[in-house]
Protein backbone atom coordinates (compact mmCIF):
# COMPACT_ATOMS: atom_id res chain seq x y z
CA UNK A 1 0.00 0.00 0.00
CA UNK A 2 3.15 2.32 1.05
CA UNK A 3 5.29 1.65 -1.51
CA UNK A 4 2.31 1.83 -4.37
CA UNK A 5 1.85 5.66 -3.23
CA UNK A 6 5.41 6.10 -3.84
CA UNK A 7 5.33 4.44 -7.79
CA UNK A 8 3.89 7.43 -9.60
CA UNK A 9 5.69 10.22 -8.31
CA UNK A 10 8.83 8.27 -9.28
CA UNK A 11 7.93 7.40 -12.33
CA UNK A 12 6.66 11.16 -13.19
CA UNK A 13 10.05 12.44 -12.56
CA UNK A 14 11.69 9.29 -14.03
CA UNK A 15 10.16 10.05 -17.10
CA UNK A 16 12.05 12.99 -18.36
CA UNK A 17 15.30 12.39 -16.22
CA UNK A 18 15.97 9.74 -18.66
CA UNK A 19 14.50 11.58 -21.47
CA UNK A 20 17.30 13.93 -20.00
CA UNK A 21 19.92 11.69 -19.41
CA UNK A 22 19.54 10.59 -22.95
CA UNK A 23 19.81 13.82 -24.53
CA UNK A 24 23.30 14.12 -22.46
CA UNK A 25 24.75 11.04 -23.39
CA UNK A 26 26.21 10.16 -26.56
CA UNK A 27 29.54 10.64 -28.66
CA UNK A 28 29.41 14.68 -28.73
CA UNK A 29 29.75 15.91 -24.98
CA UNK A 30 26.93 18.17 -24.69
CA UNK A 31 26.73 19.99 -20.90
CA UNK A 32 23.28 20.36 -19.71
CA UNK A 33 23.00 24.11 -19.75
CA UNK A 34 23.39 23.57 -23.60
CA UNK A 35 20.81 21.17 -23.41
CA UNK A 36 18.30 23.08 -21.87
CA UNK A 37 19.36 25.98 -24.25
CA UNK A 38 18.49 24.34 -27.38
CA UNK A 39 14.87 22.70 -26.33
CA UNK A 40 14.32 26.24 -25.07
CA UNK A 41 15.37 28.21 -27.80
CA UNK A 42 13.42 25.27 -30.31
CA UNK A 43 15.14 24.14 -33.45
CA UNK A 44 18.14 26.35 -34.58
CA UNK A 45 21.15 26.58 -36.99
CA UNK A 46 23.65 25.40 -34.44
CA UNK A 47 25.49 22.27 -33.98
CA UNK A 48 23.62 21.67 -30.38
CA UNK A 49 20.37 22.45 -31.46
CA UNK A 50 21.22 20.00 -34.41
CA UNK A 51 22.33 16.76 -32.02
CA UNK A 52 19.50 17.40 -29.77
CA UNK A 53 16.46 18.54 -32.18
CA UNK A 54 18.24 16.38 -35.22
CA UNK A 55 19.41 12.91 -33.74
CA UNK A 56 19.03 12.69 -30.13
CA UNK A 57 15.34 13.40 -29.28
CA UNK A 58 13.46 12.04 -32.16
CA UNK A 59 15.19 8.54 -31.37
CA UNK A 60 14.47 9.45 -27.59
CA UNK A 61 10.66 9.90 -28.29
CA UNK A 62 10.82 6.62 -30.37
CA UNK A 63 12.32 4.72 -27.64
CA UNK A 64 9.72 6.21 -25.24
CA UNK A 65 6.83 5.76 -27.37
CA UNK A 66 7.97 2.10 -28.18
CA UNK A 67 8.34 0.93 -24.63
CA UNK A 68 5.32 2.43 -23.49
CA UNK A 69 3.66 0.70 -26.22
CA UNK A 70 5.39 -2.53 -25.65
CA UNK A 71 4.45 -2.44 -21.59
CA UNK A 72 0.38 -0.95 -22.76
CA UNK A 73 -0.04 -4.05 -25.10
CA UNK A 74 1.27 -6.33 -22.79
CA UNK A 75 -1.29 -4.95 -19.90
CA UNK A 76 -4.18 -5.49 -22.85
CA UNK A 77 -3.04 -8.84 -23.47
CA UNK A 78 -2.16 -10.14 -20.01
CA UNK A 79 -5.88 -9.17 -19.44
CA UNK A 80 -7.59 -10.18 -22.78
CA UNK A 81 -5.87 -13.53 -22.14
CA UNK A 82 -6.22 -14.26 -18.15
CA UNK A 83 -2.60 -15.18 -19.00
CA UNK A 84 0.37 -13.44 -16.64
CA UNK A 85 2.70 -14.51 -19.05
CA UNK A 86 0.83 -12.70 -22.29
CA UNK A 87 3.62 -10.23 -23.70
CA UNK A 88 2.61 -8.29 -27.31
CA UNK A 89 4.10 -10.92 -29.30
CA UNK A 90 2.54 -13.82 -28.05
CA UNK A 91 -0.45 -13.46 -30.50
CA UNK A 92 2.37 -13.61 -33.85
CA UNK A 93 2.37 -10.09 -34.48
CA UNK A 94 5.77 -9.41 -34.37
CA UNK A 95 6.62 -12.80 -36.45
CA UNK A 96 4.46 -10.60 -39.60
CA UNK A 97 5.99 -7.55 -38.92
CA UNK A 98 9.26 -9.47 -38.63
CA UNK A 99 8.19 -11.55 -41.92
CA UNK A 100 6.59 -7.72 -43.56
CA UNK A 101 10.03 -5.92 -42.88
CA UNK A 102 12.72 -8.59 -43.94
CA UNK A 103 10.80 -9.09 -47.44
CA UNK A 104 10.96 -5.32 -47.94
CA UNK A 105 14.93 -5.47 -46.74
CA UNK A 106 15.43 -9.01 -48.84
CA UNK A 107 14.20 -6.42 -52.20
CA UNK A 108 16.63 -3.99 -51.31
CA UNK A 109 13.85 -1.45 -49.87
CA UNK A 110 15.09 2.32 -48.09
CA UNK A 111 13.58 2.85 -44.27
CA UNK A 112 10.18 4.30 -45.12
CA UNK A 113 9.54 1.14 -47.31
CA UNK A 114 10.99 -1.58 -44.49
CA UNK A 115 8.18 -0.17 -42.15
CA UNK A 116 5.63 -0.08 -44.34
CA UNK A 117 6.50 -3.63 -44.63
CA UNK A 118 6.58 -4.12 -40.82
CA UNK A 119 3.14 -2.49 -40.03
CA UNK A 120 1.54 -4.34 -43.39
CA UNK A 121 2.42 -7.41 -42.35
CA UNK A 122 1.47 -6.76 -38.59
CA UNK A 123 -1.73 -5.93 -39.39
CA UNK A 124 -1.79 -9.00 -42.04
CA UNK A 125 -1.10 -11.17 -38.97
CA UNK A 126 -3.50 -9.65 -37.05
CA UNK A 127 -6.49 -10.17 -39.86
CA UNK A 128 -5.47 -13.70 -40.38
CA UNK A 129 -5.50 -14.54 -36.54
CA UNK A 130 -9.07 -13.06 -36.56
CA UNK A 131 -9.88 -15.48 -39.35
CA UNK A 132 -8.67 -18.21 -37.74
CA UNK A 133 -8.69 -17.80 -34.05
CA UNK A 134 -12.11 -16.21 -33.64
CA UNK A 135 -14.81 -19.22 -35.13
CA UNK A 136 -18.52 -18.43 -35.18
CA UNK A 137 -18.14 -14.88 -33.87
CA UNK A 138 -16.65 -16.84 -30.20
CA UNK A 139 -14.41 -15.12 -28.62
CA UNK A 140 -12.48 -17.81 -26.69
CA UNK A 141 -8.63 -16.76 -25.11
CA UNK A 142 -7.61 -20.26 -25.27
CA UNK A 143 -7.77 -20.83 -28.71
CA UNK A 144 -6.96 -17.50 -29.81
CA UNK A 145 -3.63 -17.89 -27.81
CA UNK A 146 -3.25 -21.10 -29.58
CA UNK A 147 -3.71 -20.24 -33.18
CA UNK A 148 -1.49 -17.63 -32.42
CA UNK A 149 1.40 -19.46 -31.08
CA UNK A 150 1.02 -21.86 -34.07
CA UNK A 151 1.18 -18.92 -36.59
CA UNK A 152 4.03 -17.58 -34.81
CA UNK A 153 6.03 -20.49 -35.33
CA UNK A 154 5.27 -20.19 -38.68
CA UNK A 155 6.56 -16.70 -39.41
CA UNK A 156 9.93 -18.17 -37.35
CA UNK A 157 10.35 -20.87 -40.51
CA UNK A 158 9.53 -17.79 -42.74
CA UNK A 159 11.84 -15.62 -41.30
CA UNK A 160 14.78 -18.39 -40.88
CA UNK A 161 13.95 -19.16 -45.15
CA UNK A 162 14.53 -15.27 -45.31
CA UNK A 163 17.91 -15.12 -43.70
CA UNK A 164 19.43 -17.87 -45.29
CA UNK A 165 18.51 -17.05 -48.83
CA UNK A 166 19.81 -13.08 -48.00
CA UNK A 167 23.05 -12.59 -49.32
CA UNK A 168 25.66 -11.62 -46.04
CA UNK A 169 25.74 -7.94 -46.75
CA UNK A 170 22.25 -7.70 -46.21
CA UNK A 171 21.91 -9.58 -43.46
CA UNK A 172 23.44 -7.57 -40.67
CA UNK A 173 20.46 -5.51 -40.95
CA UNK A 174 18.05 -8.10 -41.25
CA UNK A 175 19.53 -9.47 -37.71
CA UNK A 176 19.29 -6.03 -35.77
CA UNK A 177 16.31 -5.43 -36.82
CA UNK A 178 14.98 -9.03 -35.51
CA UNK A 179 16.89 -8.21 -32.52
CA UNK A 180 14.82 -4.89 -31.88
CA UNK A 181 17.09 -1.93 -33.16
CA UNK A 182 15.98 1.85 -32.79
CA UNK A 183 18.87 3.58 -34.77
CA UNK A 184 16.76 3.83 -37.43
CA UNK A 185 13.60 5.38 -35.82
CA UNK A 186 13.35 8.77 -36.72
CA UNK A 187 9.45 9.61 -36.81
CA UNK A 188 8.36 8.79 -33.10
CA UNK A 189 5.18 11.13 -33.56
CA UNK A 190 3.05 8.70 -35.07
CA UNK A 191 3.68 6.13 -32.76
CA UNK A 192 3.18 8.63 -29.57
CA UNK A 193 0.15 9.36 -30.79
CA UNK A 194 -1.09 5.84 -31.31
CA UNK A 195 0.38 5.25 -27.60
CA UNK A 196 -1.82 8.48 -26.23
CA UNK A 197 -4.98 7.56 -27.90
CA UNK A 198 -5.10 3.52 -27.06
CA UNK A 199 -3.92 4.77 -22.90
CA UNK A 200 -6.86 6.85 -23.55
CA UNK A 201 -9.08 4.37 -24.48
CA UNK A 202 -8.23 1.75 -22.20
CA UNK A 203 -8.30 4.03 -19.01
CA UNK A 204 -11.88 4.82 -20.09
CA UNK A 205 -12.79 1.18 -19.58
CA UNK A 206 -9.75 0.47 -17.06
CA UNK A 207 -13.02 -0.30 -14.53
CA UNK A 208 -14.37 -2.98 -17.18
CA UNK A 209 -10.68 -4.41 -17.40
CA UNK A 210 -10.60 -5.01 -13.37
CA UNK A 211 -14.03 -6.21 -13.79
CA UNK A 212 -12.77 -8.91 -16.74
CA UNK A 213 -9.67 -9.99 -15.04
CA UNK A 214 -11.98 -11.86 -12.54
CA UNK A 215 -13.12 -13.98 -15.49
CA UNK A 216 -15.60 -13.66 -17.96
CA UNK A 217 -18.60 -15.29 -16.45
CA UNK A 218 -18.10 -12.89 -13.41
CA UNK A 219 -17.58 -9.76 -15.80
CA UNK A 220 -20.47 -10.96 -17.32
CA UNK A 221 -22.45 -11.11 -14.60
CA UNK A 222 -21.48 -7.66 -13.28
CA UNK A 223 -23.09 -6.11 -16.13
CA UNK A 224 -20.07 -5.91 -18.79
CA UNK A 225 -20.35 -6.64 -22.30
CA UNK A 226 -17.09 -9.21 -22.75
CA UNK A 227 -17.43 -9.74 -26.42
CA UNK A 228 -17.17 -6.13 -27.58
CA UNK A 229 -14.47 -5.59 -24.74
CA UNK A 230 -12.20 -8.37 -25.80
CA UNK A 231 -12.53 -7.54 -29.09
CA UNK A 232 -11.29 -4.05 -28.68
CA UNK A 233 -8.67 -5.20 -26.52
CA UNK A 234 -7.30 -7.35 -29.21
CA UNK A 235 -7.50 -4.90 -31.66
CA UNK A 236 -5.96 -2.32 -29.33
CA UNK A 237 -3.17 -4.52 -27.96
CA UNK A 238 -2.66 -5.24 -31.83
CA UNK A 239 -2.20 -1.81 -32.68
CA UNK A 240 0.43 -1.11 -30.19
CA UNK A 241 2.29 -4.39 -30.87
CA UNK A 242 2.42 -3.27 -34.52
CA UNK A 243 3.12 0.21 -34.08
CA UNK A 244 6.18 -0.20 -31.77
CA UNK A 245 7.37 -3.62 -33.83
CA UNK A 246 7.80 -0.78 -36.73
CA UNK A 247 9.10 1.74 -34.55
CA UNK A 248 12.02 -0.67 -32.59
CA UNK A 249 11.97 -4.15 -34.63
CA UNK A 250 11.14 -7.08 -31.92
CA UNK A 251 12.40 -5.14 -28.96
CA UNK A 252 11.47 -8.23 -26.17
CA UNK A 253 10.73 -8.58 -22.58
CA UNK A 254 9.18 -4.42 -21.92
CA UNK A 255 5.70 -5.96 -22.36
CA UNK A 256 6.14 -9.05 -19.89
CA UNK A 257 8.37 -7.29 -17.27
CA UNK A 258 7.21 -3.89 -17.10
CA UNK A 259 3.67 -4.79 -15.55
CA UNK A 260 4.75 -8.05 -13.81
CA UNK A 261 7.21 -5.18 -11.87
CA UNK A 262 4.54 -2.74 -11.33
CA UNK A 263 2.09 -4.93 -10.07
CA UNK A 264 4.87 -6.68 -7.68
CA UNK A 265 4.92 -2.90 -5.84
CA UNK A 266 1.75 -2.83 -5.61
CA UNK A 267 0.44 -0.76 -8.49
CA UNK A 268 -2.92 -3.01 -9.50
CA UNK A 269 -6.01 -1.05 -10.12
CA UNK A 270 -5.89 -0.93 -14.21
CA UNK A 271 -6.57 2.96 -14.20
CA UNK A 272 -3.48 3.19 -12.17
CA UNK A 273 -1.51 0.23 -13.68
CA UNK A 274 -2.18 1.11 -17.33
CA UNK A 275 -0.57 4.89 -16.74
CA UNK A 276 2.15 3.68 -14.72
CA UNK A 277 2.93 1.05 -17.20
CA UNK A 278 3.12 3.43 -20.18
CA UNK A 279 5.51 5.56 -17.75
CA UNK A 280 7.73 2.67 -16.89
CA UNK A 281 8.31 0.54 -20.17
CA UNK A 282 9.08 4.45 -21.84
CA UNK A 283 11.84 5.33 -18.85
CA UNK A 284 12.92 1.77 -19.13
CA UNK A 285 13.44 2.04 -23.32
CA UNK A 286 14.90 5.37 -23.45
CA UNK A 287 17.38 4.58 -20.81
CA UNK A 288 18.20 1.13 -22.39
CA UNK A 289 18.84 2.03 -25.43
CA UNK A 290 20.48 5.00 -24.03
CA UNK A 291 23.08 2.46 -22.98
CA UNK A 292 23.18 0.29 -26.25
CA UNK A 293 24.56 3.99 -27.88
CA UNK A 294 26.96 4.77 -25.69
CA UNK A 295 28.47 1.12 -23.83
CA UNK A 296 30.19 0.20 -27.00
CA UNK A 297 30.75 3.65 -28.58
CA UNK A 298 31.13 4.31 -31.47
CA UNK A 299 29.49 0.56 -32.20
CA UNK A 300 25.58 0.79 -31.74
CA UNK A 301 24.22 -2.57 -29.73
CA UNK A 302 20.47 -3.66 -30.95
CA UNK A 303 18.38 -2.65 -27.69
CA UNK A 304 16.59 -5.74 -27.68
CA UNK A 305 19.89 -7.73 -26.84
CA UNK A 306 20.08 -5.19 -23.90
CA UNK A 307 16.39 -5.15 -23.16
CA UNK A 308 16.44 -9.20 -22.95
CA UNK A 309 20.05 -8.79 -20.81
CA UNK A 310 18.26 -6.80 -18.35
CA UNK A 311 14.86 -8.37 -18.53
CA UNK A 312 16.07 -12.17 -17.98
CA UNK A 313 17.44 -11.80 -14.78
CA UNK A 314 14.23 -9.65 -13.70
CA UNK A 315 11.91 -11.98 -14.64
CA UNK A 316 13.65 -14.98 -12.85
CA UNK A 317 13.97 -12.98 -9.59
CA UNK A 318 9.81 -12.04 -10.08
CA UNK A 319 9.45 -16.10 -10.51
CA UNK A 320 11.45 -16.94 -7.40
CA UNK A 321 9.91 -14.20 -5.31
CA UNK A 322 6.94 -15.23 -6.48
CA UNK A 323 7.75 -18.74 -5.53
CA UNK A 324 8.70 -17.79 -2.00
CA UNK A 325 5.43 -15.62 -1.90
CA UNK A 326 3.02 -18.96 -2.48
CA UNK A 327 5.38 -21.80 -0.96
CA UNK B 1 -40.45 -11.48 -10.73
CA UNK B 2 -37.83 -13.92 -12.55
CA UNK B 3 -40.09 -16.58 -13.91
CA UNK B 4 -38.62 -19.89 -15.62
CA UNK B 5 -41.27 -21.42 -18.10
CA UNK B 6 -40.59 -24.86 -19.58
CA UNK B 7 -36.68 -25.17 -19.45
CA UNK B 8 -34.49 -27.36 -20.99
CA UNK B 9 -31.31 -27.53 -19.18
CA UNK B 10 -28.41 -29.45 -21.40
CA UNK B 11 -25.03 -29.79 -21.48
CA UNK B 12 -23.12 -30.44 -24.54
CA UNK B 13 -24.22 -34.34 -25.05
CA UNK B 14 -26.37 -34.36 -22.20
CA UNK B 15 -29.90 -33.38 -21.24
CA UNK B 16 -30.22 -32.63 -17.76
CA UNK B 17 -33.59 -31.41 -16.98
CA UNK B 18 -36.86 -30.67 -18.94
CA UNK B 19 -40.39 -29.21 -18.45
CA UNK B 20 -38.54 -27.05 -15.27
CA UNK B 21 -41.04 -24.02 -14.50
CA UNK B 22 -40.40 -21.62 -11.18
CA UNK B 23 -42.30 -18.54 -10.52
CA UNK B 24 -39.49 -16.51 -7.73
CA UNK B 25 -41.13 -13.92 -6.08
CA UNK B 26 -39.90 -10.83 -3.22
CA UNK B 27 -39.52 -12.48 -0.12
CA UNK B 28 -39.16 -16.10 -1.25
CA UNK B 29 -36.10 -17.81 0.18
CA UNK B 30 -35.35 -20.74 -2.02
CA UNK B 31 -33.07 -24.06 -1.96
CA UNK B 32 -32.09 -25.73 -4.82
CA UNK B 33 -31.42 -29.13 -4.04
CA UNK B 34 -29.72 -31.95 -6.41
CA UNK B 35 -26.98 -34.66 -6.69
CA UNK B 36 -23.82 -33.82 -8.86
CA UNK B 37 -24.14 -33.18 -12.32
CA UNK B 38 -28.38 -32.85 -11.88
CA UNK B 39 -28.11 -29.31 -13.68
CA UNK B 40 -27.97 -26.89 -10.41
CA UNK B 41 -25.55 -24.33 -11.89
CA UNK B 42 -26.79 -25.02 -15.48
CA UNK B 43 -30.08 -23.32 -14.00
CA UNK B 44 -28.68 -20.80 -12.02
CA UNK B 45 -26.60 -19.50 -15.32
CA UNK B 46 -30.16 -19.73 -17.57
CA UNK B 47 -32.18 -17.69 -14.37
CA UNK B 48 -29.49 -15.20 -14.47
CA UNK B 49 -28.88 -15.14 -18.22
CA UNK B 50 -25.21 -15.74 -18.06
CA UNK B 51 -25.84 -19.05 -20.42
CA UNK B 52 -29.35 -19.28 -22.96
CA UNK B 53 -31.06 -22.74 -21.50
CA UNK B 54 -31.47 -25.28 -24.42
CA UNK B 55 -35.39 -24.96 -24.61
CA UNK B 56 -37.84 -22.41 -22.51
CA UNK B 57 -37.80 -19.32 -20.85
CA UNK B 58 -36.59 -16.83 -18.52
CA UNK B 59 -38.39 -13.83 -17.75
CA UNK B 60 -37.29 -10.74 -15.76
CA UNK B 61 -40.43 -8.99 -14.85
CA UNK B 62 -41.95 -8.45 -18.19
CA UNK B 63 -38.76 -8.66 -20.72
CA UNK B 64 -36.83 -12.45 -21.42
CA UNK B 65 -33.69 -12.17 -19.47
CA UNK B 66 -31.07 -11.80 -22.03
CA UNK B 67 -33.28 -9.04 -23.38
CA UNK B 68 -32.51 -6.78 -20.65
CA UNK B 69 -29.37 -4.40 -20.79
CA UNK B 70 -26.53 -5.58 -18.87
CA UNK B 71 -26.01 -3.11 -16.08
CA UNK B 72 -29.91 -2.92 -15.42
CA UNK B 73 -29.53 -6.40 -15.40
CA UNK B 74 -26.69 -6.64 -13.01
CA UNK B 75 -28.36 -3.92 -10.75
CA UNK B 76 -31.12 -6.65 -10.60
CA UNK B 77 -29.64 -9.76 -10.34
CA UNK B 78 -26.73 -11.11 -8.83
CA UNK B 79 -25.19 -14.15 -8.71
CA UNK B 80 -22.32 -16.04 -6.77
CA UNK B 81 -20.62 -18.31 -8.70
CA UNK B 82 -18.54 -20.99 -7.70
CA UNK B 83 -14.99 -19.20 -8.61
CA UNK B 84 -12.51 -18.67 -6.60
CA UNK B 85 -10.73 -15.66 -7.17
CA UNK B 86 -7.34 -16.56 -5.39
CA UNK B 87 -5.19 -15.15 -7.64
CA UNK B 88 -6.95 -11.41 -7.45
CA UNK B 89 -4.75 -9.00 -7.43
CA UNK B 90 -6.11 -6.87 -4.37
CA UNK B 91 -7.58 -6.02 -0.96
CA UNK B 92 -10.54 -7.70 0.49
CA UNK B 93 -12.28 -4.16 0.00
CA UNK B 94 -10.87 -3.55 -3.38
CA UNK B 95 -12.44 -7.00 -4.63
CA UNK B 96 -15.87 -5.94 -2.80
CA UNK B 97 -15.89 -2.60 -4.71
CA UNK B 98 -15.89 -4.27 -7.94
CA UNK B 99 -19.40 -5.80 -6.94
CA UNK B 100 -20.28 -1.80 -7.46
CA UNK B 101 -19.33 -1.79 -11.07
CA UNK B 102 -23.09 -1.57 -12.70
CA UNK B 103 -23.77 0.96 -10.68
CA UNK B 104 -20.54 2.85 -11.58
CA UNK B 105 -20.68 4.97 -15.23
CA UNK B 106 -17.54 4.28 -17.90
CA UNK B 107 -15.21 7.46 -16.70
CA UNK B 108 -16.81 8.30 -13.21
CA UNK B 109 -14.42 7.57 -10.30
CA UNK B 110 -15.23 5.93 -7.44
CA UNK B 111 -17.60 7.52 -5.60
CA UNK B 112 -17.41 7.56 -1.95
CA UNK B 113 -20.71 5.72 -1.74
CA UNK B 114 -19.23 2.87 -2.93
CA UNK B 115 -16.47 2.40 -1.31
CA UNK B 116 -19.05 3.02 1.90
CA UNK B 117 -21.28 0.48 0.53
CA UNK B 118 -18.57 -1.80 0.01
CA UNK B 119 -17.41 -1.35 4.19
CA UNK B 120 -21.09 -2.14 5.05
CA UNK B 121 -21.01 -5.31 3.21
CA UNK B 122 -17.84 -6.59 4.93
CA UNK B 123 -19.38 -5.70 8.00
CA UNK B 124 -22.40 -7.95 6.95
CA UNK B 125 -20.13 -10.72 6.79
CA UNK B 126 -18.12 -10.05 9.68
CA UNK B 127 -14.85 -9.38 7.62
CA UNK B 128 -14.81 -5.74 7.92
CA UNK B 129 -11.16 -6.24 10.27
CA UNK B 130 -9.86 -7.82 6.82
CA UNK B 131 -10.83 -4.95 4.52
CA UNK B 132 -6.73 -3.79 3.71
CA UNK B 133 -5.71 -7.90 3.70
CA UNK B 134 -4.57 -8.78 0.16
CA UNK B 135 -7.58 -11.23 -1.11
CA UNK B 136 -5.18 -14.23 -2.15
CA UNK B 137 -4.06 -14.31 1.67
CA UNK B 138 -7.16 -15.47 3.06
CA UNK B 139 -8.59 -18.47 3.85
CA UNK B 140 -10.92 -20.21 1.67
CA UNK B 141 -13.97 -19.62 4.15
CA UNK B 142 -12.57 -15.95 4.80
CA UNK B 143 -12.63 -15.57 0.71
CA UNK B 144 -16.21 -17.47 0.28
CA UNK B 145 -17.35 -14.51 3.13
CA UNK B 146 -15.77 -11.50 0.82
CA UNK B 147 -17.24 -13.21 -2.23
CA UNK B 148 -20.59 -12.93 -0.62
CA UNK B 149 -19.85 -9.08 0.31
CA UNK B 150 -19.03 -8.59 -3.37
CA UNK B 151 -22.70 -9.92 -4.13
CA UNK B 152 -23.81 -7.76 -1.20
CA UNK B 153 -22.48 -4.54 -2.60
CA UNK B 154 -24.43 -5.34 -5.97
CA UNK B 155 -27.33 -4.58 -4.27
CA UNK B 156 -29.52 -6.77 -6.44
CA UNK B 157 -32.80 -7.31 -5.92
CA UNK B 158 -32.71 -11.25 -6.60
CA UNK B 159 -29.65 -13.44 -5.60
CA UNK B 160 -28.67 -16.32 -7.31
CA UNK B 161 -26.19 -18.20 -5.03
CA UNK B 162 -24.48 -21.39 -6.56
CA UNK B 163 -23.07 -23.14 -2.57
CA UNK B 164 -22.60 -20.22 -0.63
CA UNK B 165 -22.06 -22.12 2.25
CA UNK B 166 -18.71 -23.94 0.84
CA UNK B 167 -15.40 -23.87 2.42
CA UNK B 168 -17.38 -21.84 5.78
CA UNK B 169 -17.71 -22.85 9.50
CA UNK B 170 -20.64 -24.28 10.84
CA UNK B 171 -20.81 -21.24 12.81
CA UNK B 172 -20.47 -19.15 9.72
CA UNK B 173 -22.89 -21.43 7.65
CA UNK B 174 -25.49 -20.28 10.30
CA UNK B 175 -24.33 -16.88 9.82
CA UNK B 176 -24.67 -17.01 6.10
CA UNK B 177 -28.28 -19.01 6.13
CA UNK B 178 -29.76 -16.11 8.65
CA UNK B 179 -28.33 -13.44 6.06
CA UNK B 180 -29.73 -14.89 3.14
CA UNK B 181 -33.15 -15.00 4.98
CA UNK B 182 -32.49 -11.45 6.10
CA UNK B 183 -32.41 -10.18 2.81
CA UNK B 184 -35.74 -12.58 1.58
CA UNK B 185 -37.25 -11.10 4.45
CA UNK B 186 -36.71 -7.63 3.65
CA UNK B 187 -38.37 -8.11 0.23
CA UNK B 188 -35.28 -9.88 -1.63
CA UNK B 189 -35.69 -12.72 -3.50
CA UNK B 190 -33.37 -15.45 -2.85
CA UNK B 191 -32.27 -18.86 -4.21
CA UNK B 192 -29.29 -20.68 -2.95
CA UNK B 193 -28.27 -23.76 -4.55
CA UNK B 194 -26.61 -26.14 -1.64
CA UNK B 195 -25.90 -29.70 -0.17
CA UNK B 196 -26.49 -28.67 3.30
CA UNK B 197 -29.54 -30.93 4.10
CA UNK B 198 -29.44 -29.97 7.83
CA UNK B 199 -30.38 -25.73 7.28
CA UNK B 200 -32.88 -26.27 4.37
CA UNK B 201 -35.83 -26.97 6.67
CA UNK B 202 -34.77 -24.31 8.98
CA UNK B 203 -34.51 -20.92 6.77
CA UNK B 204 -35.99 -21.68 3.51
CA UNK B 205 -39.29 -21.17 2.60
CA UNK B 206 -39.76 -23.11 -1.16
CA UNK B 207 -37.61 -26.02 -2.18
CA UNK B 208 -36.33 -26.86 -5.72
CA UNK B 209 -35.46 -30.97 -5.93
CA UNK B 210 -33.64 -31.64 -9.02
CA UNK B 211 -34.80 -35.43 -9.54
CA UNK B 212 -34.01 -38.01 -11.97
CA UNK B 213 -37.51 -38.04 -13.67
CA UNK B 214 -37.82 -34.02 -13.62
CA UNK B 215 -38.00 -31.66 -10.86
CA UNK B 216 -40.08 -30.92 -8.26
CA UNK B 217 -40.69 -27.11 -6.70
CA UNK B 218 -43.30 -25.75 -4.32
CA UNK B 219 -42.94 -25.03 -0.64
CA UNK B 220 -40.54 -26.58 1.49
CA UNK B 221 -43.48 -27.65 4.28
CA UNK B 222 -44.60 -30.13 1.21
CA UNK B 223 -41.62 -30.45 -0.92
CA UNK B 224 -39.16 -31.05 1.40
CA UNK B 225 -39.95 -34.78 3.47
CA UNK B 226 -37.63 -37.44 4.43
CA UNK B 227 -39.05 -39.19 1.35
CA UNK B 228 -38.40 -36.61 -1.08
CA UNK B 229 -35.15 -36.44 -0.16
CA UNK B 230 -33.99 -40.16 -0.26
CA UNK B 231 -35.17 -40.37 -3.99
CA UNK B 232 -33.12 -37.10 -4.06
CA UNK B 233 -29.98 -38.24 -2.92
CA UNK B 234 -30.63 -42.30 -3.41
CA UNK B 235 -29.67 -42.25 0.40
CA UNK B 236 -31.75 -43.06 3.36
CA UNK B 237 -32.98 -39.91 5.28
CA UNK B 238 -34.17 -39.16 8.56
CA UNK B 239 -36.13 -35.93 9.15
CA UNK B 240 -36.16 -34.90 13.31
CA UNK B 241 -38.85 -32.19 14.62
CA UNK B 242 -36.83 -29.69 17.07
CA UNK B 243 -37.25 -26.55 18.61
CA UNK B 244 -35.52 -24.91 15.61
CA UNK B 245 -37.64 -26.49 13.01
CA UNK B 246 -37.19 -29.41 10.80
CA UNK B 247 -33.81 -31.01 10.29
CA UNK B 248 -32.78 -33.85 7.91
CA UNK B 249 -30.15 -35.86 8.26
CA UNK B 250 -28.83 -38.75 6.26
CA UNK B 251 -29.09 -42.32 7.59
CA UNK B 252 -25.97 -43.79 6.96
Amino acid sequence: MQSSRLVFPVLLLLAPASLLAGLAAGSADLPLDQIFHALLAGPADTLASDIVWQLRLPRLLSAFACGGLLALAGVLLQVLLRNPLAEPYILGVSGGASVGALTAMALGAGVGLVNFGAFGGALASVALLLALGVGGGQWNAQRLLLTGVVLAAGYGAVVSLLLSLTPGDSLRGMVFWLMGDLSRAEHPLAALGILIAVLGAARWQAGALDVLALGELKAKSLGVAVEPLQGGLFLLASLCAAAAVTEGGTIGFVGLIVPHFLRLLGVAGHRRLLSASVLAGGSFLVLADTLARTVAAPQQLPVGALTALLGVPTLLFLLSERRRAAG
Amino acid sequence: MLRAEHLTLAVPGRTLCRGLSLDLLPGQCWCVLGRNGAGKTTLLHALSGLAAPAAGAVWLGDHPVDACPRRERARRIGVLLQDDPQAFWGTALEYVILGRYPHRHGLTRLHQEDEAAARTALEQVEMQDAAHRPLSTLSGGERQRVRLAALLAQAPDIYLLDEPLQHLDLAHQGAMVKLLRHLADQGKTVLAVLHETAWVGRYFDHALLLHDDGPAAGPADQTLTAASLERLYRCPMAEAATEWGRVFIPRV
